[in-house]
């Protein structure tokens, strides 16, 4: 043999293997990115299943809490009403509790919301690599029933598509729910839309005086915090350096053991020294914070949802 | 002193190794101070515990000092709790006015308690709490500049608060003591002030607005060092009783008075004698945001029998001084206080009857960081 007739034989050869090679391998491949979507596609469906779930306990819990904080908030303003300061502070310490417990399921809803908003993400990707796909199998069709079946695929995927888009994702910060039932009727008139937002406008108004109280609270508080702090400055100068136990008595004993920090109120011993109840009066000035910012958000709630209602009524008045 | 070290080093470590903001501890009430005095001391007398004497019956002295004192709560639920308190200061003396010397004492103190909360049901509260608290002096005076002198005590306690029932709350507590003085090898008289002791107490308060405790104790105290020259009673052991009252109110201003007898007796006679102590504080707010407030100790003792010269171990008995503190505060900034101090002291020294006074006006700057 020629050696030219040899290498010409030996380019046929790694013709015929490499057309063998992708006649074989290229319809695998195909399949296997198809089916690659679809696992992708039904674990993004799972995952985001889960995390809706998930946002939708923890949404739940935290309504629960929201009413546990306004059950618990309504015995605080009862006992404020009524005078009696052991009960207005049992009151708040409850109260204290429900507002840390509202706090922390709106941790926990935001949280999940935002793994929800991240699955959603991922399934509308795979959902729309996959739409794309069918799309371009069903123009490729070999037959027209295979492209009619492809084409219902897609259509199915693109539902589903456009069914995420819709839901949007899930609200970044949750909205109190204060005077739930006073909501837009599209057979609201003027007067009755006036009625609904001078109905707000009392709430708020409440919600004014209420924030004004416990800014008194929490203002006397501070003050009387800052007298026992003045005194506790006062003896511990004096007794750091045995200034107080004169010429020199056998060291003072143990520095008392009250802990208030449990909101016990015990006394030291035999000492005049000012009981540290302050802490006590730290968490007293803490829940009232919190209670006050609380407030805060609901109001603006309510001046948002005034305004809404505003421009409502100046559309139709000017329409 | 090494004790002290020890103590002063545990506690700038564990200022310096916690973090607020930390999720396992949580910093309560920190305040740094710092300040400066002048003082005047009145009264020429010797003092066994101090190897100087000087001619002079008046000094004065310039004073700066620098604290720190906080709380690391490193559990805290209604069942359980667990916390560290801690304080610690510097002060260096400058005083003037001896006829030997121009001394310039400084004290180091530090002192560290951990107490421990355990609810026991509808029983009540169980706390134990262990401490420890030192002192080192450098370059001490002689009198009337009197300054205590160093030592460590190690100390522990249980205290129990049942439950309140109808009203009354009852408490009581335990507690152990270990003093040890730190006496320079060629001056060993303050180790005869080396010394353990143990006290109980119980107490029931009652009242909301205002909060009345009466308390009575028992205590026993031995000093191991000091003889009593009785071959079959060596060492002084002395057992105290002592019963008590306070008051207390909050609103509308803080005020605390307390009054107790107290009756030593002792295997020696020298320290045997009854005493009535009264105590209070208070602070009421005045014009210009200014709070005032009052602390005051004043004591009154009788020994039990007479001696034409008592010549006195200081500590052992010795207290009946009369202490007096007025201050004046104003918050300058949110974070930041400032503090004007008159104080006065009263106090039996070495030898009975025999007093020193001394005078001192301050004022200090208290830092109280925003932790929240």
């Amino acid at each position: 043999m020629k050696p030219g007739a040899f290498t010409a034989f030996l380019s046929a050869t790694r013709l015929l293997v490499g057309l063998t090679v992708l006649a074989t391998a290229a319809p695998q491949a195909l399949w296997t990115q198809e089916a690659d979507v679809e696992v992708r596609l039904r674990s993004a469906e799972l995952e985001h299943n889960s995390a809706r779930s998930e946002w939708d306990s923890a949404m739940r819990a935290f309504r629960a809490a929201e009413a546990r904080w306004q059950r618990a908030l309504d015995d605080v303003n009862a006992a404020e009403a009524r005078g009696d300061e052991d009960v207005y502070k049992q009151a708040l310490a409850r109260f204290h509790t429900q507002a840390i417990q509202l706090e922390t399921q709106e941790a926990r809803e935001r949280e999940t919301a935002g793994r929800m908003s991240d699955t959603r993400d991922d399934l509308m990707a795979v959902l729309a690599e996959s739409r794309d796909e069918l799309y371009q199998d069903a123009l490729d069709a070999d037959t027209q029933e295979e492209s009619r079946e492809l084409a219902a695929l897609y259509q199915d995927r693109d539902n589903r598509y456009r069914e995420l888009e819709r839901q949007g994702a899930p609200p970044g910060r949750i909205q109190p729910v204060t005077l739930p039932e006073v909501t837009f009727d599209p057979r609201d008139g003027p007067d009755e839309i006036e009625g609904k937002i001078r109905l707000l406008q009392l709430r708020i108004r409440q919600i004014d005086v209420q924030i004004t109280a416990i800014d008194e609270r929490i203002g006397a508080l501070e003050k009387r915090q800052r007298q026992e702090r003045d005194l506790q400055s006062l003896i511990t100068g004096v007794e750091r350096f045995d200034d107080a136990f004169v010429p020199v008595t056998s060291p003072d004993p143990l520095t008392d053991m009250t802990d208030t920090e449990s909101g016990g109120a015990a006394l030291p011993s035999d000492s005049t020294v000012v009981s540290l109840d302050e802490l006590s009066l730290q968490q007293q000035i803490e829940g009232l914070q919190l209670l006050r910012e609380q407030m805060f958000a609901r109001k603006q709630h309510l001046e948002g949802r005034t305004e809404g209602f505003r421009q409502r009524l100046l559309r139709m008045t000017t329409s | 002193m090494k004790t002290t070290s020890v103590a002063m080093l545990t506690i700038a470590l564990v200022a310096v190794g916690v973090r607020p903001s930390g999720a396992q501890v949580t910093v309560r009430d920190l305040e740094v101070t710092a300040g400066a005095a002048v003082e005047g001391y009145r009264g020429n007398m010797s003092s066994v515990t101090l190897p100087v004497v000087d001619s002079t019956d008046r000094a004065s002295a310039a004073v700066a000092e620098f604290g720190t004192r906080g709380r690391l709560l490193f559990l805290n639920t209604p069942v359980r709790g667990f916390r560290i308190d801690f304080d610690g200061g510097i002060r260096q003396f400058a005083a003037s006015g001896f006829e030997l010397s121009d001394y310039a004492p400084r004290e180091l103190v530090g002192r560290l308690d951990g107490v421990y909360r355990q609810s026991i049901g509808s029983l009540g509260t169980l706390t134990a709490a262990f401490g420890y608290k030192g002192r080192s002096v450098v370059d001490r005076p002689p009198m009337p500049l009197f300054i205590q002198p160093g030592y460590g005590a190690a100390s522990g306690a249980l205290w129990l608060q049942f439950a309140e029932f109808r009203g009354i709350q009852l408490d009581s507590e335990l507690m152990a003591e270990w003093a040890d003085y730190g006496a320079h090898a060629l001056f060993p008289q303050l180790d005869l002030l080396d010394n353990r002791s143990t006290r109980l107490e119980v107490g029931g308060t009652w009242g909301q607005e205002w909060q009345v405790r009466l308390y009575s104790a028992v205590r026993f105290t031995d000093f191991q060092r000091q003889g009593t020259n009785l071959p079959a009673d060596p060492f002084r052991r002395d057992r105290m009783i002592e019963a008590g009252a306070t008051w207390t109110l909050h609103v509308p201003v803080v005020v605390r008075l307390g009054v107790s007898g107290i009756f030593n007796r002792s295997n020696s006679a020298r320290p045997e004698y009854d005493a009535i102590r009264f105590r209070g504080s208070l602070v009421v707010p005045l014009p210009y945001d200014l709070n005032g407030t009052l602390y005051t100790s004043l004591t009154g003792k009788n020994y039990k029998h007479d001696f034409e010269f008592i010549r006195l171990v200081p500590g052992e008995e010795a207290d009946n001084g009369s202490v007096a503190y007025i201050g004046l505060h104003r918050a300058l900034t949110p974070t930041l206080n400032g503090q004007v101090r008159f104080g006065w002291t009263r106090a039996e020294t070495d030898v009975g009857g025999a007093f020193y006074e001394r005078y001192g006006l301050s004022f200090f700057l208290s830092f109280r960081p925003a932790l929240h």
